[in-house]
């Protein structure tokens, strides 16, 4: 200790006053010491500072790491009645870390007795390969990621992927669509939901989207649309059940059809949506239009009709009617017998353009607005001349899809209001949008017509016990380059239930169906699509909740007719 | 006069430090809590999704028709078995009595094959037996 420290350490008692350099240093030496202390303490109190907020306040600061990694990216799809049809599950993919792997002959033998798919000679090359990452098997079941684990072989480890399922298998293969591997939606529903569908939450937190589609109703439609593709050896179908009051589909095949669930195993053709992409010529249903169209502008009325004795010539074309009756034919003679002759006739009263625009106004020209991205382009004649007008009103020269067809009769059928269809549930009682296309009392009309086509004409097949069905067939050649193929047909025939009061449209199309013996060899649709119909209407009627009836009760049908 | 500051200075260090380290040790516990938690409940989640999609699976209609071809002699519903409501007699206030046999209750009424109301939905009294395997369709 130096002599000037000491003097200034008892300096405070005595009071001793140092002057000059002594002073000076001492003062300096002071200033610098607190200076250091006051930066030291400074330090401290900032690294106090950060420990407190490292331990207390960091979990506000950062979040734990996330852990709801299984929240799945595409919504759940569900049926009207909340049936799952479409949901996310985790798969887990196996891969390998070949460096690790002690014997790779020996482990590919042993997979491959797991994985049956697995090819122990490719196995064993990527086994050998040197690399750190291998795929072996991508998406496992539970049961073989447990028995590849059970293996114990090091250098194989699993890596959680999401998997999109689809309980119900083909069941509902075209609306639904499917999701490729990287979970991204690639046709249908699936498609859709990309592209912003309405996706509720459930209670449970699951994202989930309800279809129109009522799976007990589909199943029923698709397995009777089999079975008559099978009866007629026919080389596609397709068939649309609507709500004629809502829009909403409650079925919807095309067949043939897919597994989404294993898409590697289907063709174009399976793929292909015969219900909503393909644009057919309908034939004889179209005569139903044609008819409300004319009655609707007053150019003829129930009790009026056309001389449909002749064939008509126009410019190089020849019509003929199927169903001949060689006389004049009232009405609704015409509707029942579908008389090509008769319908031609009655649209060249209606004219070009007035026929234009109200099958316009029944979305027959334009795209239906269902929400799945297959949808067909209506084949629309350009330009529209008088022979197209007068084919047109049989159902020939206008490609439309089924859809658009059972969407076009929803609309003569359920008092005149233009249906809007949709794949999407609506809620119980929401106002449905629409614009009126005829009047109650013309709708009434056609379905008296429409039933006694059923009773009378040519869909009498199609006749179910307990209900009451209007309906109409269509039967149309399949067109080609060179002109029509009348051997190649499309067959269809549109249902309504209960024809008194509707509620459904049933619509089945069978495309090349054959004749077979129990047909006497005829192919019309009378004889396949209209009996498909009648089986149809006869197994959902009574899961639809509609009230069956006597049929044969005429006085029944005596009041429901009456204006 | 400078040793009583250190001194509680020291003490009031070791004290938080000692608090602190506490603290975080309870904090760390609790995450490793809320993280396991998560965890299970992020687990329970994805068995409940894989049951949903098994349920769904299991209740394909063709599987529920092909078992209940097998188990049960129920047919698919006909038109002919539905009857509304009205159609069904209402029970007599007071029965007459037919001469020479004992009174009748009304539950007697209800014969065989008649169909009852359960929820609205008609369900038969006795199990019609299939005609033949080929309308089962």
């Amino acid at each position: 200790m130096t002599a000037e420290s000491q003097v200034y350490a008892r300096g405070e008692d005595r009071q001793v006053r140092l002057d000059g350099a002594a002073k000076e240093a001492l003062t300096r030496t002071h200033a610098r010491l607190t200076a250091v202390a006051g930066i030291f303490a400074l330090g401290f109190l900032v690294l106090a500072g950060r420990v407190v907020q490292l331990t207390l306040v960091h979990d506000l600061v950062r979040p734990a790491a996330p852990v709801l990694a299984s929240e799945s990216p595409r919504p759940d799809i569900v049926d009207r009645n909340g049936v799952l049809l479409a949901t996310t599950l985790h798969a887990v993919s196996l891969f390998a870390d070949s460096r690790a792997v002690p014997d790779p002959r020996a482990t590919a033998l042993e997979l491959a007795a797991i994985l049956p798919e697995l090819d122990p000679v490719v196995t064993e090359a990527r086994l050998a390969s040197g690399q750190s990452f291998v795929w072996i098997r991508r998406k496992l079941t539970p049961r073989q990621q447990d028995a590849v684990n059970r293996l114990g072989i090091p250098g194989l480890n699993f890596q959680s992927e999401p998997r999109r399922l689809y309980p119900q298998g083909r069941e509902a293969a075209h609306v639904l669509g499917y999701a490729g591997i990287d979970n991204e939606g690639l046709a249908g529903i699936e498609k859709s939901i990309d592209g912003g569908a309405p996706v509720k939450r459930r209670d449970s937190g699951v994202a989930t989207v309800g279809l129109s589609i009522d799976i007990r109703i589909q199943h029923a439609v698709r397995e009777e649309l089999a079975r008559s593709v099978g009866e007629f050896s026919a080389i596609g179908a397709a068939a649309v059940v609507l709500d004629v009051k809502t829009g909403e589909t409650l079925a919807l095949v095309s067949l043939p059809d897919f597994d989404p669930n294993d898409l590697s195993d289907s063709l174009p053709d399976q793929r292909f949506n015969r219900a909503a992409l393909g644009v057919y010529e309908m034939g004889s249903t179209f005569k139903a239009f044609t008819l409300a169209n004319a009655l609707e502008l007053g150019t003829v009325d129930l009790d009026s009709g056309y001389d449909a004795s002749e064939p008509l010539h126009v410019a190089r074309f020849l019509i003929r009617d199927d169903h001949a009756q060689n006389r004049w034919l009232s009405v609704p003679e015409i509707f029942i017998y579908s008389s090509n002759i008769g319908a031609a006739k009655m649209a060249l009263d209606i004219g070009t353009e007035r026929q234009r625009v109200f099958l316009g106004r029944l979305g027959l020209l334009q795209r239906a607005e269902i929400e799945i991205p297959e949808i067909g382009m209506p084949l629309v004649p350009e330009p529209w001349r008088e022979i197209n007008t007068m084919t047109i009103a049989f159902g020939h020269g206008l490609a439309v899809s089924p859809v658009q067809l059972a969407v076009g009769f929803s609309s003569l059928v359920n008092g005149g209001v233009a249906v809007v269809p949709t794949l999407f549930k609506r809620i119980p009682g929401e106002a449905v949008p629409g614009v009126r296309v005829i009047s109650e009392s013309v709708s009434q009309d056609m379905r008296r017509l429409l039933h006694r086509a059923v009773e009378e004409g040519t869909g009498k097949q199609a006749a179910a016990p307990g209900y009451l069905v209007g309906g109409k067939t269509g039967t149309a050649e399949k067109a080609n380059a060179g002109g029509y193929n009348g051997r190649a047909l499309i067959s269809s025939f549109v249902g309504i239930f209960p024809i008194t009061d509707p509620q459904f449209v049933v619509l089945v199309m069978l495309d090349e169906p054959k004749g077979n013996e129990s047909t006497f060899n005829y192919a019309a649709a009378g004889w396949n699509a209209a009996p498909t119909v009648g089986r149809i209407i006869a197994r959902i009627g009574p899961m639809l909740g509609v009230a069956p009836v006597d049929e044969a009760d005429r006085s029944m049908l005596a009041a429901a007719w009456k204006p | 006069m400078i040793r009583p500051v250190t001194i509680t200075a020291l003490v009031l260090t070791a004290v938080l430090s000692y608090g602190l380290y506490e603290l975080k040790d309870e904090v760390r516990g609790r995450e490793a809590e809320l993280r396991a938690l998560k965890d299970a409940v992020a687990e329970e989640k994805e068995s409940l999704r894989v049951l949903a999609a098994e349920w769904s699976y299991l209740n394909r209609p063709d599987r529920l028709a092909a078992m209940a071809g097998r188990y049960l002699e129920i047919v698919p519903l006909k038109a002919g078995q539905v009857q509304g409501l009205d159609a069904i007699p209402l029970r007599d206030p007071e029965p007459t009595p037919l001469a020479g046999l004992p009174a009748v209750g009304p539950e007697s009424a209800v014969g065989e094959g008649a169909t009852r109301f359960v929820g609205g939905v008609a369900v038969p009294v006795h199990k019609p037996r299939p005609p033949s395997p080929g309308a089962r369709q």
